[in-house]
């Protein structure tokens, strides 16, 4: 209790290998949140101890680590389009984390952190192999829902695309290509030469230094790319109130 | 397939766009949260949050389980289509759980667990208490 008075943080485990049962193990009530170790014989131990150093990792994160945390997930689940199926940034980086704690041992049901990787990298190298079973694992056959077609054009007002359509108008998914959200970014940067070369030059499968547009020039466009999405997110978050 | 390839598309544009996050500096990354007009600060606690969140939960669970007798293999959980599963080492009943509504399942949630109740019944017994 003493340990906890001078660092509330700290990890703590109980060992008490004279038990078999951990329940049996007697302490004050101010400790029962405290793990108890009864087996060494088992990867118990090594569980216990993993779960405390990512429980620390979490905690000594920068503000600037964190923030990357965060923009990278919500990118990677915004291009997972439908295949997002509802599910945020901060979805996909709580099951990063919980893969990270669940998988500590058996690689192929989780993501084992190996220490040498920086916490960042191991969760945004999670974070991208989640993202990818995600959009694996939808089918773009399943139907859409009327929640999901409202378009946003550049100026941010939603339409629905079957507001004006007659029954003999043009096919459905002609009409759900037009929602897409691809279409709504170059929609928003018609105005920026730069900025739609780059993201024309993407679309086409081009690398970065591929685009015609030099280093500065590829670091200024992608920032106001960023920021200008960034902004709209957090704009339409609020109306959501998410 | 037309709908499909623009997903495709738009799917490596925002992956460039969060690869080029990770290239940013502390600071630019700063710099370009307030730019946004949000407080970076602000942020970063509630992403943090998040994450020790998704570690609370798992927490959670184990303690709910342990407080029933169950003892579950650390490292047994398995992934499926709606969160993740296990089954008491034990008595080999079930427990799942998913984060995304904090939802927990699963027959060992229906009582203590049987054969931790026979284990300390035998110890008792062998004790002579």
């Amino acid at each position: 209790m003493a340990i906890r008075e001078i660092n509330p943080s700290q990890g703590i485990i109980i060992a008490a290998l004279d038990y078999r049962d951990a329940r049996e193990v007697p302490r004050p009530q101010e400790l029962m949140d405290i793990p108890v170790l009864i087996d060494i014989g088992n990867f118990h131990l090594r569980s216990l101890l993993e779960k405390i150093e990512v429980d620390r990792a979490i905690e000594v994160l920068t503000s600037s680590e964190l923030l990357r945390l965060q923009q990278y997930a919500d990118f990677r689940v915004r291009g997972l389009g439908r295949a997002a199926r509802g599910r945020t940034g901060e979805d996909l980086l709580g099951e990063a984390l919980l893969r990270t704690l669940v998988g500590a041992e058996a690689t192929q049901k989780g993501r084992h952190w190996n220490r040498d990787v920086d916490f960042v990298m191991h969760l945004t190298g999670a974070m991208q192999s989640i993202s990818s079973s995600w959009k694996r694992q939808f089918t773009d056959r399943e139907a859409y829902l009327i929640s999901e077609l409202p378009i946003h054009d550049a100026e941010g007002q939603e339409h629905s695309p079957v507001d004006n359509v007659a029954s003999a108008h043009a096919a459905a998914d002609q009409l759900l290509v037009e929602k897409d959200e691809k279409d709504q970014i170059l929609t928003i940067f018609k105005d920026d030469p730069e900025a739609t070369q780059m993201l024309l030059g993407l679309l086409h499968g081009l690398k970065k230094n591929e685009l015609g547009l030099d280093k500065k020039k590829c670091a200024a466009t992608e920032k106001r790319i960023r920021t200008k999405l960034l902004n709209r997110r957090n704009g339409r978050c609020e109306e959501h109130g998410r | 397939m037309a709908d499909k390839k623009n997903y495709d598309e738009l799917e490596r544009i925002m992956n460039q766009l969060a690869d080029s996050v990770l290239e940013l500096s502390d600071a630019a990354i700063l710099a370009e949260v307030t730019a946004t007009g949000a407080d970076p600060q602000e942020k970063a606690e509630r992403t943090r949050f998040v994450l020790r969140r998704s570690s609370k939960a798992l927490e959670a669970v184990n303690k709910r389980l342990w407080n029933l007798g169950h003892s579950l293999n650390p490292k047994g959980w398995w992934h499926e289509e709606r969160g993740y599963s296990n089954s008491c080492r034990d008595c080999g009943l079930s427990i799942s759980f998913t984060t995304a509504t904090n939802e927990i399942w699963g027959n060992a949630l229906v009582g203590p667990c049987p054969e931790s109740a026979q284990h300390a019944i035998r110890k008792r017994e062998a004790s002579g208490k």
